[in-house]
């Protein structure tokens, strides 16, 4: 309880009887002992029973009074010279101030009648200010509640110990009073603190009545003793004696309650005072009931957050690879704008040999972290069917085709149990052989822009999405590729953005900026371009949907720049020559007297030149006329680089067969051989009198 | 392509002496010291002199393996021994320590074959 605030004086409602006591003290000092001297008679007439107040005298004694016109503000009678002053209560007549003069002069008569008016109007302010505070004293319950809400200690903070204080103080001092609060649950109302249950009425008409008056929004009183209070849906259900009190509160968002008091004492009622402090607790227990939901809804709001949050992080690190860099015959730039929700778009670069680089780019059916899991064991069963393949296969040649295929076989069926399915485009460039290998499995088209013609064409597959069907069989197409061509992925958030107008990005759009751009832009600012595009388009960085895009533009087998000191000898093809090869190789590798590298990585390129030389040779030059190499070897200061010009047949390293290791085969280890020994082999082989292969030996 | 060839009891040695098996030796090696091989012989491959070998030098190694024991059942035998740090990586690139048996010496091959090494048991074919 505050202490250093003393609470103003309680009043009490005045009853009509009061009123008439009231009336007959205040006139009987004025009014009343003249009445009988100036010939007239006083009655009070209230709820219908009339009560003289002043009797006449005998009439000889008196004057005679006559008047022949209308008193202000009374019903001037001519006929019984009688005048009538309304008395009023709270706004409300509640009887009459009959003045019978008809023996009395019309200025006695207008004497009395002020005298009366005057006291009648003294009674009504003292009766205005009695209920102004009434009023102060209910708001300050209502204030000292408020305060005692908050005064309370930490421990007893918990929205059920203030809920079940708020219940108890509602009754404080009210001896025979018992209290509940009722709480809005899944559209119902149900007790949530309750006290002794004595004498209380049938749940059902309780619950009646808290509807009716959550409802309407104000208080109902169920109570014998106070006429007009509203009557329960089964009075015959309820003790004589029983009184009910229902104070509702309803929260901006949604929380609904209400105080219900009830008692059967007869000697009290439900007050003014009592209406305002138990509605001013029950909004107290509402308050306290909507805080405790907000803040567990921003509790749950901020576990959501830092989920998505991780989340987001994790697709980055799993589904998101990153571009490969320092690729000789292509350049990468790639773009992923994560959207609001977690997404399942997912991309990835296998850079398997010096030839050839693989990419995957995919998108799961739907949002949010089912999605964005389903895309990581998509990426994973990739990379798991890409690992048992270069096990068997240490040049991993497998198709594209064969690739999905396998995957799609360990997970189509998972697939299928989660309901989900996943677009995606496996896609092989082969340097080597000038042209882009793809399967596509219901994603996007690829866009092919060809700069010799200057137009994008859209390149679709022949595949539906991974778990559609079982028995799907994965096929692969094959498009050439010149010098300068860009090609590019991308997953549906690109043409499916739309703007505020609600239209679509759309592939047309995405075609016409990199018919305007590619054939000048590097792959890196036609990302830039692109993006640039998506954001102006949408009018903000913030997506729906994950916006995934891969730029690759292709460029010639690379020839590293020559230092102007590399060394060259030509040879014949003739295999008694390997033993010059080598040497050739070993007088590089020293300079000013010191090796630049050890004599195990020497002896490693010493064999992958052999096994280089030799297959020319063998395979290459027989039966050309005169047929010979050119070698040419540089050292840099990372590495080692020779390099094989000569004229001769193609060469596919990718269409030999791998090894076997079983001793069942006397040949066939060569390419093996040479991919094991030097860091990296590149053949442009193509047959038309230039080939020429590049092998890089790093130093450590 | 320069060998020296004994013979110890029933076991033949093979010791190439030139310093290098490619492309260009294998073909002779085949021709000169495999084809010549009986079928069901036992013999011991002396690779110490060999500084290099390249995949087809170990093609015909694999071919002498396969020349006297070509069902992989017979009493014919390849063992080798002698191979240079150099050899021994390529021949495990290539897992050929995984089919034929290598010894570090001459005698622990010869022991293997059930010939132990005394001054009488070495003579000159």
């Amino acid at each position: 309880m505050p202490t250093s605030l003393e609470p103003p004086p309680r009043t009490t409602d005045i009853s009509r009887g009061e009123i008439l006591q009231i009336l007959r003290r205040e006139l009987a000092a004025t009014v009343i002992p003249l009445a009988p001297l100036l010939g007239c008679s006083i009655e009070l007439e209230i709820d219908g029973e009339i009560d003289r107040i002043a009797p006449v005298l005998d009439r000889s004694e008196l004057c005679s009074i006559t008047t022949d016109r209308p008193v202000a503000g009374g019903v001037f009678q001519e006929t019984s010279k009688v005048v009538e002053i309304p008395i009023q209560s709270d706004g409300c007549n509640v009887g009459l101030c009959r003045i019978d003069a008809s023996e009395s002069r019309p200025e006695v008569v207008e004497a009395i009648e002020r005298i009366v008016r005057g006291q009648l109007e003294r009674i009504s302010l003292e009766r205005q200010e009695s209920l102004l505070l009434t009023e102060l004293a209910a708001c300050w319950e209502s204030l000292e509640a408020l305060y005692d809400v908050h005064a309370l200690p930490e421990a007893c903070r918990s929205t059920d110990a203030i809920i079940d204080w708020i219940r108890n103080r509602v009754i404080e001092g009210q001896s025979g009073l018992e209290s509940e609060f009722w709480l809005e649950v899944d559209g119902r109302f149900i007790p949530k603190a309750i006290g002794r249950r004595e004498g209380r009425p049938p749940s059902a008409d309780i619950e009646a009545l808290i509807e009716r008056s959550v409802a309407e929004d104000r208080w109902i009183v169920v109570d014998p003793l106070r006429p007009g209070s509203t009557l329960p849906d089964h009075p015959e259900r309820w003790s004589r004696d029983l009184r009910l009190l229902v104070a509702p509160s309803n929260a901006r968002h949604g929380t609904r309650g209400a105080l219900v008091v009830w008692g059967t004492e007869r000697t009290r009622c439900f007050d003014s005072r009592m209406l305002r402090h138990a509605q001013s607790l029950a909004t107290q227990a509402v308050m306290a009931l909507e805080g405790d939901r907000l803040s567990q809804a921003a509790l749950q709001h901020e576990l959501v957050q830092e989920e998505m949050e991780i989340g987001s992080e994790m697709q980055r690190i799993l589904l998101l690879g990153d571009k490969p860099s320092a690729l000789g015959f292509a350049q990468v730039a790639s773009l992923a704008i994560p959207s609001q929700k977690l997404g399942g778009d997912f991309l990835e670069f296998f850079h398997l040999s010096g030839m050839h680089l693989d990419i995957l780019i995919g998108d799961v059916m739907g949002k949010g972290l089912r999605a964005s899991l389903v895309g990581a064991a998509i990426t994973r069963q990739f990379h798991r069917t890409l690992c048992s393949l270069v096990t068997a296969d240490p040049n991993c040649h497998a198709a594209p085709e064969t690739i999905v295929s396998s995957v799609h076989e360990g997970v189509a069926r998972r697939l299928a149990e989660f309901d989900s399915f996943v677009t995606l485009d496996y896609a092989r460039v082969d340097a080597f052989r000038g042209r882009l290998d793809y399967v596509d499995c219901g994603h996007p088209p690829i866009l092919h822009f060809r700069k010799a013609l200057g137009r994008c064409d859209a390149l679709y597959g022949k595949n539906v999405p991974l778990g559609f069907s079982d028995l799907e069989v994965y096929e692969q197409v094959s498009v050439p590729y010149e010098d300068g061509d860009v090609f590019v992925f991308y997953s549906d958030g690109v043409t499916e953005l739309r703007n505020a107008a609600g239209e679509l990005f759309g592939m047309e759009r995405l075609i016409a900026l990199i018919e305007s751009t590619a054939a000048e832009a590097s792959p890196d600012s036609l990302t830039k371009s692109i993006r640039r595009a998506l954001m102006d388009f949408a009018g903000g960085e913030q997506t729906d949907d994950d916006l995934t895009l891969v730029v690759v533009r292709m460029s010639r087998v690379p020839v590293p720049e020559s230092s102007g000191l590399a060394k060259t000898i030509e040879i014949p093809s003739d295999l008694e020559q390997l033993e010059a090869c080598r040497s050739f190789i070993r007088s590089i590798c020293m300079q000013r007297g010191r090796q630049i590298l050890d004599e195990d990585a020497i002896g490693l390129l010493e064999l992958a030149v052999t096994e280089v030389a030799s297959n020319i040779m063998i395979h290459g030059q027989a039966g050309f006329d005169d047929p010979r190499i050119r070698l040419e070897g540089e050292v840099f200061d990372d590495s080692v680089l020779v390099r094989f010009d000569y004229a001769g047949r193609s060469f596919d390293p990718t269409a030999t067969r791998p090894p076997d290791f079983d001793g069942s085969r006397e040949s066939g280890f060569g390419v093996y051989l040479t991919s094991q020994c030097v860091d990296q082999v590149n053949y442009n082989c193509k047959g038309d009198g230039a080939n020429f292969i590049v092998m890089i030996k790093n130093r450590n | 392509m320069n060998v020296r060839i004994e013979s110890i009891g029933s076991v033949t040695l093979i010791t190439p002496l030139d310093n290098y098996l490619d492309a260009g030796r294998s073909k002779s090696f085949r021709r000169e010291v495999v084809d010549q091989l009986a079928v069901d012989a036992r013999v011991i491959l002396d690779l110490s002199a060999l500084k290099f070998i390249d995949s087809s030098g170990c093609g015909a190694i694999l071919a002498c393996s396969r020349r006297v024991n070509p069902e992989g059942v017979g009493p014919g035998d390849l063992k080798l021994c002698a191979a240079s740090r150099q050899i021994r990586t390529v021949f495990e690139m290539v897992r050929l320590h995984k089919v034929l048996e290598i010894f570090n010496t001459r005698e622990e091959a010869l022991h293997a074959l059930g010939i132990e090494v005394t001054e009488s048991t070495v003579s000159a074919s």
